[in-house]
């Protein structure tokens, strides 16, 4: 499963109420202040990358790994420092219409391109007008557009975008650099090699080289004076450089940090994790990715799955305490909601929906008419043995984990997994056009309405919910709740959500996991946004051993 | 020999077309529809996937899009891939430099290794030296190279801190994935060169030589080393090829950007393009080692004509 980044979408006009839940989440972490010495300009940092990308076009790009860099390429309009907090970006201020279909941004003067060219309104209507152009085939960037409309330039500092329907997260969309303003220049110069050989913006960081599955190069942007607030240094970042080196294979990335090669790696594999984290020779950040976290969705238009009693049977019969130590060492936390707890509508009572109970398991299949045949150890119903068809992709190595430990835990309670392990291609067309029984899921998402790409049935039938779950109260549920300006209330139609979610058991919910990166105790200054996926490096420096 | 050259040349085209052309076909049975890869797990509605499969031209037939690439491909043009836009004539060529140079270097270690080794087990046959030899040979042929690339990061990277496990510092950064790679494939070089040398020292003309009262030395190096050698240039010929195509796994331990890697990665998200330009490039270089192989036999044996 790519990691695809669709991020948090709150209502703007929430922000007040909404500091007092930041407060309940986790905050961004860094690294504690040197007691040594101050911050020293100079310094390249090699950061090693988990997966290799399509583009470096934040604009267009599938994979959210392009955010880490491209927030030091780029500066979004808005910055998010906390849950719900929003700060000035490239934008100075912003109006919101009351029907949330129209967003006004008085946009700096002062900020110019790495190429020259000045930052200004018709920069930002011809980021967004190319990203709905299908010729862009633009990815996240389309994704978080929603229902756009177009772009007026109001004059050179003052932009207006409008949305066809009310669409209050927009600005979180424009919080991540996937809505990014890019220069039109360097777009029309480059044609479509931006993102490969040019990528222009006006953050910390300019392009410098891409060798591609290799290596990103980005300088210093001597020029910067604009960066966020909350970050607390506004100027020039202390680096020099910073290279992006792809390494996927888990075991070298984290050998290349224990040597010294590398200065930042991120995804420490879960089996690592205490052996680096005991050793003392890295510093390790572990924030709780917001979202909903590694899950199986259960087509609920395959037999037997079609029948709730089958799907109420598999969330009681899987030991969600058993599978975190076992396919993670203990390290992420079991998950009990649709919701990770560091967002907006988590509701602690969802954990009382399901605990591990296979005997109640067994008495759910025994109500849905599956008799255990004691000879097979397989249920049967009207000679039909009780066989499921798990898909994962096999190139991952947590997805085969999973999908052992669930074929393991399911056959006490008589139930059949056929694992099917596919390559990309093979799985992708089985999974697209409801072959299977069940298929993991994992999504890092800040806003509750990660669950529109759950459980809406606009994404049913070969888009991201492969539960191919369709219900029209839940659409409208869904709907409701994203464009609800009023906090309280959207908190409660999440919990309707979820609710109706895990009572209808369309997916099981495995664990919460955390984003694990370890760097040199050199590196200083570090910090990570507070929904747990990236790391900024706008005030990182390095001591001098 | 010359016309034996341009000859063989000529009959090249058409081998490297036909691989290409049946490579075509074989990716196109595989299953999977690169659009629906490329959107991943992405939002991707029926419109959406039709917008994006006519933007990779994946809507037309098959004979026309293999004969679109024919034509761009005889102009030098070898398109752009399906999954990342970029001119597949770059992909290949910000590789080829990487991987020529870990071919290169592996090349050397596997032929001083592997037949220094074998000459040795040969010349020493029966004794412990030859079982130790071809011990060490088994262990090579049996050791997986993945885990040999580990454990060489693990001493030599962690432990002793003498080479770096990736990066581009040069030569520095090829000793690790070279000698694993070089050390691997020697041990089935040993192996024939052994077999091949105590083969040849068994013919009656080395016997003739020695009775001549010629030194041993020269009766090993221009007598019988000589004519061991056609089966192993054989065998280093194909070692060429699969060195320059198929380092897979040490690229992916030593997280080395490379032709083999690319070319798996694109047959898996089945991104046509990449692939044939990709397979255009191996069938070259085997039909061009073959050639260099066959070249080399009549410098080796003078017996050997070619025409």
């Amino acid at each position: 499963m790519n990691r695809s980044a669709r991020h948090l979408r709150l209502p703007a006009v929430l922000l007040a109420a909404l500091a007092i839940v930041a407060a309940a989440c986790s905050p961004a972490q860094s690294t504690p202040p040197s007691a040594s010495q101050g911050p020293t300009p100079g310094g390249t940092l090699i950061y090693g990358l988990a997966t290799k990308f399509d583009t470096l076009d934040p604009t267009v790009t599938t994979f959210s790994v392009i955010g880490k860099i491209g927030y030091h390429v780029f500066d979004p309009l808005v910055w998010q420092s906390t849950a719900g907090k929003y700060e000035a970006g490239l934008a100075e201020s912003w109006q919101i219409s009351p029907d949330a279909k129209t967003y006004t941004f008085k946009l700096r003067k002062d900020v110019k391109f790495h190429d020259g060219t000045p930052f200004n309104a018709q920069a930002v209507k011809f980021t967004f007008d190319r990203i709905v152009d299908p010729a862009t085939k633009s990815q996240l960037g389309i994704s978080l557009l929603g229902p756009y409309d177009g772009t007026d330039v109001i004059d050179d500092s003052t932009v207006r975008v409008r949305f066809k329907t009310p669409y209050a997260p927009f600005l979180d969309s424009v919080s991540v650099p996937y809505l990014a303003p890019i220069s039109p220049d360097a777009v029309r110069k480059a044609g479509k090699d931006f993102g490969s050989t040019a990528l222009v913006g006006t953050g910390p960081f300019k392009f410098a080289s891409y060798s591609a599955d290799s290596e990103v190069v980005l300088v210093r942007n001597d020029d910067y004076k604009w960066g966020p607030a909350f970050l607390k240094s506004r100027g020039a970042a202390y680096l020099d450089k910073i290279i992006w080196r792809i390494i996927p294979e888990s075991t070298t990335r984290i050998a290349t940090a224990e040597s010294g090669e590398l200065t930042f790696v991120e995804d420490v594999p879960t089996q690592d994790y205490q052996r680096v984290k005991s050793s003392g020779k890295l510093t390790v950040l572990d924030p709780l990715q917001a979202g909903s976290g590694w899950s199986m969705m259960m087509n609920v238009e395959n037999p037997p799955l079609d029948d709730v009693r089958v799907r109420r049977a598999i969330e009681w019969a899987i030991d969600k305490n058993a599978m975190n130590q076992t396919v993670w060492n203990g390290v992420f936390k079991p998950a009990c909601s649709p919701l990770t707890p560091n967002v907006l509508g988590y509701d602690a009572k969802m954990c009382d929906k399901y605990k591990y109970d296979a005997a109640k398991a067994g008495s759910l299949l025994d109500e849905a008419g599956w008799r255990l045949n004691a000879a097979t150890g397989v249920r049967e119903k009207g000679g039909v043995p009780l066989k499921l068809g798990l898909y994962f992709r096999s190139d991952s190595d947590n997805s085969r984990n999973m999908a052992t430990f669930v074929q393991s835990n399911l056959k006490p309670a008589g139930v059949q997994v056929d694992l099917q392990g596919l390559a990309r291609a093979g799985y992708f067309d089985a999974v697209r056009t409801g072959k299977h029984h069940m298929q993991f899921w994992w999504e890092s998402h800040g806003d509750p309405d990660v669950l529109r790409i759950l459980v809406h049935s606009s994404n049913a039938d070969g888009g991201t919910n492969r539960n191919r779950y369709k219900n029209a109260e839940m659409d409208k549920l869904i709907d409701d709740a994203a464009a609800q300006t009023d906090v309280e209330k959207r908190k409660a139609l999440y919990s309707q959500i979820q609710n109706k979610l895990l009572d209808e058991a369309v997916m099981v919910f495995f664990a919460d996991p955390l984003s694990i990166f370890a760097f040199q105790k050199t590196l200083q200054g570090v910090s990570v946004d507070w929904s747990g996926n990236y790391p900024f490096f706008h005030t990182a420096y390095l001591q001098k051993p | 020999m010359i016309v034996f050259i341009q000859q063989r040349l000529l009959l090249a085209i058409p081998t490297v077309f036909a691989v290409s052309a049946a490579v075509f076909l074989m990716l196109h049975l595989i299953p999977g529809d690169p659009a629906s890869i490329y959107l991943g797990d992405n939002l991707a509605t029926p419109e959406r996937l039709e917008v994006i499969r006519h933007d990779m031209g994946l809507d037309r037939p098959i004979h026309v899009q293999y004969l679109d690439f024919l034509g761009r491909a005889l102009q030098g043009d070898l398109g752009r891939s399906l999954q990342n836009g970029r001119p597949v004539a770059l992909e290949l060529g910000e590789r080829l430099p990487r991987t020529a140079e870990l071919a290169a270097a592996a090349f050397l270690v596997s032929v001083l290794f592997g037949v220094s080794l074998g000459i040795l087990s040969a010349l020493r046959h029966n004794t412990w030296v030859d079982t130790f030899a071809m011990l060490v040979a088994l262990v090579g042929v049996s050791m997986p190279i993945f885990w040999l690339g580990l454990l060489a990061i693990l001493v030599f990277s962690i432990q002793l801190s003498w080479f770096p496990v990736t990066g581009q510092q040069g030569i520095v950064s090829l000793v690790l994935p070279a000698t694993v790679l070089g050390i691997v494939s020697s041990a089935t070089l040993a192996r024939l060169v052994r077999s091949s040398m105590l083969e040849v020292l068994g013919h009656e003309y080395v016997t003739t030589a020695r009775a001549k009262g010629l030194r041993e030395r020269v009766v090993i190096r221009r007598h019988a080393f000589k004519n061991a050698l056609i089966p192993v240039a054989t065998v280093l010929g194909l070692e060429i090829g699969s060195l320059l195509s198929g380092t897979v796994i040490t690229e992916t331990v030593f997280a080395r950007p490379g032709i083999g890697k690319l070319i798996v990665d694109s047959i898996q998200s089945k991104d046509f393009t990449v692939v044939q330009g990709g397979v255009l490039f191996v069938a070259v270089v085997y039909v061009v080692v073959n050639l260099a192989v066959d070249v080399s036999y009549a410098f080796l044996d003078p017996r050997i004509r070619l025409s």
